[in-house]
């Protein structure tokens, strides 16, 4: 305890970097285990044991009620009915929450039975069983409607309903069914009230309102059922003759699928988690750096009262237990903190989480909720492990010096050896990266190529830091004899600091990959939206009205998109009309084509499809294969030529465009328009929609307002990503100062040698920022190309293998020399503290410490 | 060439008060060279971080006069930072008993520093000179090794050398062969004091050593921070 009087900054330090690492790695499991958990009960909606469920095989004959009540009448009371419609919250006409709220309505009163049916034939007990499998129906009373949502939505709600509530306005939450809905019936109609809500925990419950089925379609009356799950818990034999007898008897045009089957985004969310994790464990391994170089500190501030230890007769292994011991309680009291930390953090920042997962892949995130033991365990066990492993480095070195009577400096005779060694390792993990890359497509094993190729560039940069910094003594003028004499100190001082450095390069690597990706994947989609986008207006309508003809009366031109969604090779495939008129020809952005004339006559003459990259990967399908699927008119199989591969950003379905005339306009579904027309245009069909009772300020928008939309939305999307670099890159800068400061006593008699000289403090303060910040600009200029390799790594290999698309990589140099800059002015935030402290200590001080 | 006119200096250790240099008073002549003696804790190395305008006393003056430089006297008491620095880089020079050469450059690098960095003030480089020095001091063969290459006793002839190399009017050395054997350590003073003596440089040696005190031209004894005798 007395050394940590003398140590506060090195304690406080290490004590920190651990809960920075504890908390960033807590909080990531705690948002993937969220994640994963909403997800994977998505389509179970809470409810144990389903496996299966039953849904409509084209759009065009949906699931109906009769069809639920015809098979529950056949004995199958396993089946529970559920629908979902998404809405926004409004009260007293004012919107609560940005985001859409999905509103569930399950059939409770079969599932109870379902329920008590399952539980009865394993226990006698059934009600505690089935509150056991299905805790929400027991927060569900059965007297009054209630919807029931996660704590942390209702709290949202009540505070944005606080914060607009008007004078004389209501308490009561209501909805507006607007455009994304199914129902349209309720446009112009009285407000809809939603039932009162009540709150329960459970982390996969997002955005939801789960209620009852009634009370669903009090909200929706003219709502579809979306599926009727399987409830049961009947497993292996008996659940497939379960399965065939359903299916036995569904009506021809209704299909059971197992849910794993429809789970296709299972893929896309696995990647974004592995994504988040990979970014946590970077946060944490450079946070590790500092715990080196922290723990460095306390040991030379201890090293004295080791010595005076070893004179009285304990054991050098004595000593370095208790070291060992200090470690593991300062880093169990981290983690504690750092966990505490993150369930804090994981629910502060699960809107943003939520919103990039719903940009990306369209799924609802439930609110952070992880069990505390299990977390603990695994990030008090990963932390210890890592703390451990940081402080043996410097351990050892002290053990070594408590062994011998003369301390040594053994840097100089190693030199060489290290340099070789480094170069050996840089290209060892180089051939590692690239075989990886080279043979594997397995997404972990190409993430672990990424941290082995920038740990090649580590080595790289770490063997040829002196020669670097000689070559660049070398151009500078013997007049300038202080900037030479900190040049050459810098090569010494690169060797001091390689744990600093390596960290700075792989917090600067990465920032530069991530940014040079995220870039590159902004210009390809503005790019693509702003060719895409090409006509005035869009209008987004999923009505009984007949929009095009509407827009006949008002004479302005439109477009209609046909819909169907069908089912190929297992897996949901989106079939899409596209319009042919040179306008659209040139609006299309391929990824790759044939010869465009032919291919658009082809397309015409309904030979020939255009598919998404989604499509042409997940199959493997390239130019000018033929691919055999259902027409979208008549539902018949038909032999296609692929002609044209195009861009489709930010869609996880595979999708084909087929020409206008591939579809039965009298059946076929649309739900977006595009439309040309000038201002008068617009205003005659703005008074036609509305005599339609249509809500066209909500649904009718310009092409430069959708643009807006979706660049927000992408930037939302990447704003984790963006914060987790700067974070990164700042703790690099911490690890920096943290060997400046172990560094401060080594220079300490050069520096008062120069002061002695009459060299002024300020311009030895200067010269010790340029020596790190050359030291930094080297790891930048190293961490350069290899940045620009991990963005192509990112884009051709990872987001190929996790998403099924790329994009063209731009480099933009303004971008790196931005980095450049924010990485340099982060260090000189962050090492300008120690080196001002040392700049401002009187020069006598030093000359006494000396002596 | 310096008038030490009553200085005192103490230094605040926890709570006491320690008073290092009392009322001393006393003064070298140009061009001589001058041992300072006396116990440990005596004042020795306290007077000559003020001599060299490292740090200030309490009360008192050092008056510092050189025609060559300057018509009037300067008070080094006085001293403003920029003062202190521009007096430490032209007209002095300190040898140190840890030698303090930097690692990273060769042994000339290290001699020719203070001489460069006058060069940027527009004081002519003298190579000639600096290349005499190092004949004379024994360390020219030595020119492009690194200073880790040498013995403690070459080092600290590098040392005198670099004090040496911008040709300063006082040379201030704080126990320099404190670090060397005893012949090592007559052997430097000597050469020291020679070499100073050559180029017409006032030296202030602070010494244990009797001997190497018996081969300056004039010497001061302190006792518990004031001057017990001068001679010489």
């Amino acid at each position: 305890m007395q050394s940590y009087k003398a140590t506060k900054f090195s304690v406080l330090m290490l004590i920190a970097s651990l809960i920075i690492a504890s908390c960033g790695l807590s909080t990531v499991l705690i948002i993937n285990a969220s994640a994963k958990q909403s997800y994977s009960n998505t389509n179970t909606l809470l409810i144990d044991n389903v496996q299966y469920q039953v849904l409509a095989e084209n759009p065009k004959t949906p699931l109906t009620k009769q069809d639920y009540v015809t098979l529950r009448r056949q004995g199958f009371s396993q089946l529970i009915a559920i629908a979902q419609s998404s809405a926004h919250i409004y009260q007293d006409d004012i919107r609560l929450s940005s985001r859409r709220v999905m509103i569930t309505g399950i059939d409770t009163v079969s599932l109870l039975g379902a329920l008590n049916d399952n539980s009865a034939q394993n226990s006698n007990n059934a009600n505690s069983t089935v509150n056991q499998s299905t805790p929400f129906l027991g927060a569900m009373p059965f007297s009054a409607p209630v919807g029931i949502v996660h704590p942390s939505l209702l709290k949202q709600l009540n505070d944005d309903a606080r914060s607009s509530r008007q004078v004389g306005g209501t308490n009561k939450l209501s909805i507006y069914i607007d455009r994304q809905s199914s129902d349209n019936s309720q446009q112009g109609a009285a407000t809809t009230f939603l039932p009162d809500l009540v709150s329960f925990e459970d982390p996969s419950l997002g955005n939801d309102v789960i209620t009852d089925i009634g009370e669903y379609f009090r909200l929706f009356p003219a709502s579809k059922l979306s599926s009727l799950l399987l409830v049961s818990d009947a497993s292996g034999e008996s659940l497939e003759q379960l399965v065939n007898m359903i299916k036995g008897y569904l009506p021809a045009h209704l299909t059971l699928m197992p849910l794993s089957n429809n789970n296709e985004q299972g893929e896309l969310t696995d990647s974004f988690h592995m994504n988040l994790l990979a970014m946590a464990l970077l946060m944490f391994v450079v946070c590790l750096f500092i715990v080196i170089n922290a723990v460095n500190l306390v040991i030379n501030a201890r090293m004295p009262w080791f010595k005076i230890c070893r004179q009285l007769g304990i054991s050098r292994y004595k000593i370095f237990i208790s070291q060992i011991v200090e470690i593991s309680l300062i880093t169990f009291i981290a983690c504690c903190l750092g966990i505490y930390a993150s369930i804090h953090l994981s629910n502060l920042v699960a809107p943003s989480i939520q919103a990039t997962l719903e940009g990306l892949y369209g799924v609802q995130v439930g609110y952070g909720s992880s069990a505390l033991v299990v977390l603990f365990v695994k990030v008090f066990g990963i932390s210890l492990c890592g703390s451990l492993l940081a402080t043996l480095a410097p351990f050892s070195i002290s053990n070594k010096s408590l062994s011998t009577t003369k301390s040594s400096d053994n840097f100089k005779q190693n030199e060489r050896m290290w340099y070789r060694t480094f170069w050996l390792l840089s290209v060892g993990f180089a051939l590692l990266a690239f075989s990886i890359l080279h043979f594997s497509s397995t997404l972990w094993l190409l993430l672990v190529a990424t941290a082995v190729l920038i740990l090649s560039g580590c080595s790289l940069l770490l063997a040829n830091y002196p020669q670097v910094i000689n070559g660049l003594y070398r151009l500078i003028p013997t007049r300038f004899v202080l900037l030479r004499l900190s040049t050459k100190q810098s090569i010494a001082l690169s060797g001091k600091t390689k744990v600093a450095c390596c960290a700075f390069f792989i917090a600067a690597t990465s920032n530069i990959g991530m940014n040079l990706m995220v870039d590159s994947f902004r210009g390809a989609t503005v790019n693509w939206l702003e060719s895409r986008l090409t006509t005035d207006y869009y209008l987004y309508y999923e009505g009984k009205e007949n929009i095009v003809a509407l827009a006949n009366t008002a004479d302005v031109e439109i477009y209609q998109r046909f819909e169907n969604t069908i089912s190929f090779r297992g897996q949901k495939l989106q079939q899409y009309s596209y319009p042919t008129t040179q306008q659209f020809k040139q609006a299309m952005v391929f990824y790759q084509l044939g010869n465009e004339d032919a291919l658009w006559q082809q397309f015409e003459a309904q030979e020939a499809i255009l598919v998404n990259q989604q499509f042409a990967f997940a199959f493997d399908y390239s130019l000018g294969d033929a691919v055999s699927m259902a027409n979208p008119a008549t539902g018949l199989m038909q032999s296609y030529s692929i002609r044209g591969i195009f861009y489709d950003f930010g869609n996880p379905s595979k999708q084909v465009l087929f020409p206008l005339s591939s579809f039965d306009s009298a059946i076929a579904k649309s739900s977006i328009y595009s439309i040309n027309t000038d201002e008068l245009g617009l205003e005659r069909f703005k008074i036609v929609l509305a005599g339609a009772n249509i809500d066209y300020e909500r649904s009718l928008l310009n092409s430069a307002e959708l643009l807006a939309i979706s660049k927000e939305t992408f930037d939302r999307t990447f704003v984790i990503t963006d914060g987790l670099n700067i974070v990164t890159l700042l703790v690099a800068a911490l690890s920096l100062a943290c060997a400046i400061v172990v560094l401060m006593n080594d220079v300490r008699p050069q520096n008062m040698l120069i002061r002695s000289l009459g060299v002024s403090a300020f311009k030895t303060q200067v010269l010790a920022l340029f020596q790190y910040l050359l030291l930094c600009l080297i790891a930048l200029i190293f961490a350069t190309p290899f940045g620009i390799l991990l963005s192509w790594v990112l884009i051709y290999d990872i987001n190929l293998t996790a998403f099924q698309w790329t994009y063209p990589l731009q480099i933009n140099f303004f971008k790196i020399a931005f980095i450049y800059a924010l990485s340099l002015a982060v260090v000189i935030v962050v090492i300008c503290i120690p080196i001002i402290r040392a700049g401002k200590r009187p020069l006598i001080e030093d000359i006494r410490w000396l002596n | 060439m310096l008038t030490i006119d009553a200085i005192s200096k103490s230094y605040l250790d926890g709570t006491v008060q320690q008073h290092i240099l009392s009322q001393l008073s006393f003064s070298i002549e140009s061009g001589v060279s001058v041992s300072i003696r006396g116990a440990s804790g005596s004042g020795k190395s306290t007077l000559l971080h003020l001599l060299a305008a490292l740090d200030t006393p309490d009360e008192g003056r050092i008056w510092f006069s050189d025609s060559t430089i300057q018509a009037s006297k300067l008070d080094i008491a006085s001293f403003s930072e920029a003062q202190a620095n521009a007096y430490r880089m032209s007209t002095i020079g300190i040898v140190f008993q840890k030698y303090n050469l930097i690692d990273v450059i060769s042994v000339k690098e290290n001699i020719f520093l203070p001489a460069k960095l006058n060069a940027q003030k527009g004081v002519p480089l003298d190579t000639d000179y600096i290349t005499k020095l190092m004949a004379d001091l024994g360390v020219l063969k030595h020119a492009d090794k690194l200073p880790h290459q040498l013995s403690g006793g070459e080092q600290q002839r590098v040392a005198i050398a670099r004090a040496l190399a911008h040709k300063p009017r006082l040379l201030l050395a704080d126990e320099p062969t404190g670090n060397l054997d005893s012949v090592n350590s007559e052997l430097v003073s000597s050469l020291l004091i020679d070499t100073c003596s050559k180029h017409n440089t006032t030296l202030i040696l602070v010494t244990h050593s009797e001997k190497v005190a018996a081969l300056t031209s004039q010497q001061v004894f302190l006792e518990q921070g004031r001057l017990v005798s001068t001679s010489g």
